[in-house]
């Protein structure tokens, strides 16, 4: 483990995420059926915006109204990714949560991502048609939830909060891996898509009608296979950056040092105590806590 | 590095410097300075880290979170909106 060093270790927290994941198989049932209504409705949106086109202006009624529902299913999706960041947090420390541990998110944690998302969410569409800015916005949400916990709820704490000073370069790894990830599951649902109508024609099942919907050319068939790939992506992900904030507010504290110290002493080794004085050493002893 | 001149308290000049704050980084002497959760503060700083610690008064606080949540309102409406006219934007540019 590597824990000296300025910089959060990028792929020991891709490590750490893809098997807290695997570790959490309730907790990212429930963070799938809270992000989906909200990814749907947006999804409803866009498909009504490609439909529309140049007519989008005209109908900005209907644009609004389904906009306002994607908005109000919003928070569900926030609450579902406390959740799921409490789950990693409570995996981590050894304790596999409870169904009842799983939805006993505190408030505070909720309203805290809340605050900091919204601002968020305000930059991402405002800066939406200029392409630059926003597509920086969507790490730092899943970076919001993470540090919620921790941030405090007020006007700028949750804001404050999204500052990673050591952490930026694993979640710009992290972000790029996300891309790719969701790219190649895009790929396999259409693979499986595919796989599943050949199945059914060759069963001798009247697919015909089917064929023109699961084309490629079809703006449903492929809004709903990257909704797929976000949707799968997105615990995946969240559980990587809970594991960076994790190790950037460690290192920031100076926790990795004292873990360090404590698996030296654990292991016999002499090092911990020839560089540390007695008293530091015990002080160290009690102050270690496994994370 | 710390010069002779600097030795000497901040507040008290004839006095000699016991402790360095950690927060303006001035040389106090014995007297000026305090030790609040093993670090050495003097004390104006002392008084600037209290009152950042102060606990708030609940009709404040109560204010605060009505506040709060009426920006969540407001800001959700504004979300709605931007939402709206920024795919709007992008559709009027597919066209």
């Amino acid at each position: 483990m590597a824990v000296l060093g300025g910089a959060v270790d990028g792929i020991a927290c891709f490590d750490r995420g893809v098997l807290l994941v695997t570790r959490t198989p309730r907790a990212l049932a429930l963070l799938w059926l809270c992000i989906l209504p909200v990814r749907l409705l947006t999804l409803v949106l866009v498909l009504q915006v490609l439909a529309l086109r140049g007519d989008a202006r005209m109908a900005a009624g209907t644009l609004e109204t389904l906009a306002l529902l994607a908005t109000l299913a919003w928070p569900l999706s926030i609450w579902g990714r406390g959740m799921y960041v409490r789950a990693c947090r409570l995996t981590m420390a050894g304790a596999p949560p409870s169904w009842r541990a799983l939805v006993g998110v505190p408030w505070v944690h909720v309203a805290t991502q809340l605050h900091a998302a919204l601002v968020l969410e305000v930059v991402f569409w405002a800066t939406l048609p200029l392409v630059a800015v926003a597509p920086f916005v969507p790490p730092l949400t899943a970076v919001a939830a993470a540090t919620a916990p921790s941030a405090g709820l007020g006007w700028w704490k949750p804001i404050r909060g999204l500052g990673l000073p050591a952490g930026y370069g694993a979640l710009a790894l992290a972000s790029t891996a996300g891309l790719v990830g969701v790219a190649l599951v895009t790929l396999n649902l259409y693979v499986v898509a595919m796989g599943l109508l050949w199945a059914a024609s060759a069963s001798g099942m009247a697919v015909a009608s089917w064929i023109p919907l699961l084309s490629l050319t079809h703006p449903l068939f492929d809004g709903l296979l990257l909704v797929g790939g976000t949707v799968a992506m997105e615990p995946v992900f969240l559980a990587i950056v809970v594991a960076i904030v994790d190790q950037a507010h460690a290192r920031s504290t100076g926790d990795d040092l004292r873990l360090w110290f404590a698996q030296l002493r654990a292991r016999g080794e002499p090092s911990a105590a020839a560089v540390l004085p007695p008293s530091a050493v015990a002080a160290d002893a009690d102050a270690a806590v496994p994370r | 590095m710390v010069t002779a001149l600097a030795q000497t308290c901040i507040h008290h000049p004839a006095r000699p410097g016991a402790a360095l704050c950690m927060r303006c980084h001035q040389v106090v002497c014995q007297e000026c300075a305090t030790t609040w959760d093993g670090i050495n503060y003097c004390r104006p700083c002392l008084a600037l880290q209290r009152a950042r610690t102060l606990p708030r008064s609940p009709a404040w606080l109560i204010l605060s979170r009505i506040g709060l949540a009426a920006c969540w309102v407001v800001l959700m409406g504004v979300v709605a909106r931007l939402m709206a006219w920024s795919l709007a934007q992008v559709g009027s540019w597919l066209s």
